[in-house]
């Protein structure tokens, strides 16, 4: 017997050990009541996917960080949110090449869309982060952007009310933190998914595409092979099939798509990775809901799909670090040294376009979920 | 308590009470990997030149196995590793490793996997890990995945080598014969040596010229290759 006390003893020890952050916590007080777990309702086909196992979704921390999000005192002058240039109708860009930051200031570079990244492993155009909880504090803390210290920002919402309990409710105490504020911002982040595209609809076998959808999206995915006759728009080698986003597979999702020539090429990956191979490449965006999404490219220099289209068709420009697959695609045979052309026609052009406008999802662009908490 | 302490002791002293002349039950086993272009070990930065004396860069390479099996001929025993797809990818260091947890060790004389996906499996979007479908070894949204990705340029013309080859009737078997003196049965760790030399894609039964065949994703050049790839890409070099 008295052996058997001496093992129950190891065992409440081992317990108290595992919980001892929350025993000496609520010994006297009320419990704090733990978030609540929220499951996200993902496609199957989008393939794998890591939530940080110290930052679970939980639908109070989803609710702090839609508010964090659509919140301008996250800003030096409560002029911008992070919903200034991530706008839900836009696909959560805002429509112009070089987004707007605090006192009329403007960024170098275009907003990125906000969608589908629970599968994104490298943030940014140049892919300079590897969690969406790191990534949020960037903005808030480019001069060109929000312009925020972040322990002014601490100290900011730490006054205001209606923060106190949703910090409480999301992480269990009032105390703001920078780590709390990116946690949120991610949980909200990954819950932006969209998977209600007609695309969508018809990967899960819902609904047909049109003749001419349907010839658009076979020409999208199929890099064009002169020799076997094999017609193709060379756009699936990097915006991959199911998910539309580039590889998630270290720096693959990165590449040169031909904007310019070697003497104008923007770094790029080039500023991550330190390697002269990586110069002028970027991170190739997902393009569900592309159409809402114009000014397109990382700069935002072509207004509208049709200039992307002329682009890949006829303007590439030959550079050193050019993605092969793009120096390698043409529908007629290459010819060394010429400038590389796809040889689209005018009805596969439409039809490519066509297959893109499948790509809009409607319920994602109008989900209440992804709307300002402000505005309701 | 007594029979706690005893179930306690087993717990204990089992990981070492094993009996060192005793030959173990399983192992794991490490499939490494060694990549070259003829001689030269393969990297993302240096030159390399085929036979016939065409320089090129190599940027990427990346292949599938599956199905792997270990064998005894003479008494039938085999293992087959469950649930076997693997992408082995080059990462610049010219070494790839896989590692088989646990496998119940026996006298093989036969390991034997397949280059490529098969069939079944070559048409199901609904997968994970090495065949999660949102890689960019899919061909695309219904047919399939590349078998192997072997991507660089010429030298110094800065043409593409673009080389995507995977359909159905391009999967082989393998089958390599484990050396008598292999001792694989007698250790709980051990590692399997491959050599594999891209040049045998190119220089085998089929002689491709790369300059001029410097993109490949199907027809019969595509099939040329990868009978080659069948016939000598893959060579077991060591076990230790």
């Amino acid at each position: 017997m008295q052996s058997r006390i001496k093992l129950f003893g190891i065992l409440l020890i081992a317990s108290a050990t595992l919980q001892s952050c929350d025993f000496s916590k609520t010994k006297n007080e009320e419990p704090i009541p733990q978030p609540t777990p929220l499951s996200l309702d993902v496609p199957f086909y989008f393939g794998d996917f890591v939530i940080p196992s110290n930052n679970p979704t939980t639908v109070e921390g989803v609710a702090l960080g839609r508010m964090l999000f659509y919140d301008p005192r996250l800003s030096a002058d409560n002029t911008i949110s992070c919903a200034t240039c991530h706008q839900q109708e836009k696909g959560f860009v805002d429509g112009l090449a070089r987004s707007r930051g605090i006192n009329g200031r403007r960024t170098n570079i275009k907003s990125m869309s906000l969608v589908n990244v629970l599968w994104e492993k490298r943030m940014f155009w140049n892919g300079r982060v590897t969690s969406l909880e790191e990534q949020a504090l960037h903005p808030i803390q480019d001069p060109n952007e929000m312009g925020m210290n972040l322990q002014e920002l601490v100290g900011k919402l730490q006054s205001i009310e209606v923060y106190k309990e949703q910090f409480k409710n999301a992480f269990g105490s009032e105390t703001v933190t920078p780590d709390k504020i990116g946690k949120a911002l991610a949980q909200f982040q990954r819950t932006l998914i969209s998977g209600n595209s007609k695309y969508d609809k018809y990967l899960r076998e819902e609904v047909s595409l049109t003749a001419q959808e349907e010839q658009g999206m076979i020409l999208f995915f199929t890099h064009p092979e002169p020799a076997i006759s094999l017609r193709g728009g060379n756009c699936g080698d990097c915006h991959l099939s199911l998910t539309t986003a580039g590889s998630k597979d270290g720096f693959r999702g990165f590449h040169n798509n031909g904007l310019d020539t070697d003497e104008n090429l923007r770094p790029g990956l080039q500023t991550v990775t330190g390697n002269p191979a990586d110069r002028g490449k970027f991170k190739t965006p997902n393009l569900r809901n592309i159409m809402v999404r114009a000014p397109y490219m990382h700069d935002g220099r072509f207004a509208s799909i049709e200039e992307v289209l002329d682009h890949y068709n006829e303007h590439v420009q030959m550079s050193s670090t050019l993605d092969v697959l793009i120096l390698e695609g043409s529908n007629q045979p290459i010819i060394a040294g010429e400038p590389v052309k796809l040889h689209l026609t005018q009805n596969e052009k439409a039809a490519i376009i066509a297959f893109l406008h499948t790509l809009t999802d409607q319920e994602f662009l109008s989900n209440p979920k992804f709307s300002n908490p402000f505005q309701q | 308590m007594k029979k706690l302490l005893f179930l306690l002791s087993l717990v204990i002293f089992s990981s070492c009470g094993d009996d060192k002349d005793a030959k173990p039950d399983r192992a794991d086993i490490t499939l490494r990997f060694e990549h070259f272009v003829g001689n030269q070990k393969l990297n993302f930065t240096s030159q390399f030149n085929t036979s016939a004396g065409q320089s090129f860069t190599i940027e990427d390479f990346r292949y599938y196995i599956s199905n792997l099996s270990f064998e005894n001929t003479a008494t039938g025993t085999k293992y087959a590793v469950p649930n076997s797809y693997h992408l082995i990818r080059e990462n610049g260091t010219g070494v790839a490793e896989l590692v088989l947890p646990n496998v119940p060790l026996a006298e093989y004389d036969k390991f034997n996997f397949s280059w490529g996906i098969d069939a079944e499996k070559n048409t199901s979007l609904d997968q994970t890990g090495d065949l999660d479908p949102s890689n960019e070894m899919a061909w695309n949204w219904n047919t399939g995945y590349k078998f192997i990705l072997l991507e660089g340029r010429l030298v110094p013309s800065n043409q593409g080598l673009v080389y995507h080859i995977g359909s159905n009737h391009n999967y082989k078997n393998l089958s390599f014969t484990i050396p008598q003196d292999a001792q694989l049965d007698s250790r709980t760790k051990s590692t399997m040596i491959f050599n594999v030399d891209i040049l045998k894609a190119f220089e085998g039964n089929s002689i491709i010229d790369i300059s001029t065949n410097n993109s490949v994703m199907g027809g019969e050049i595509a099939d040329n290759i990868a009978t080659n790839i069948g016939q000598g890409l893959f060579k077991l070099q060591e076990i230790k």
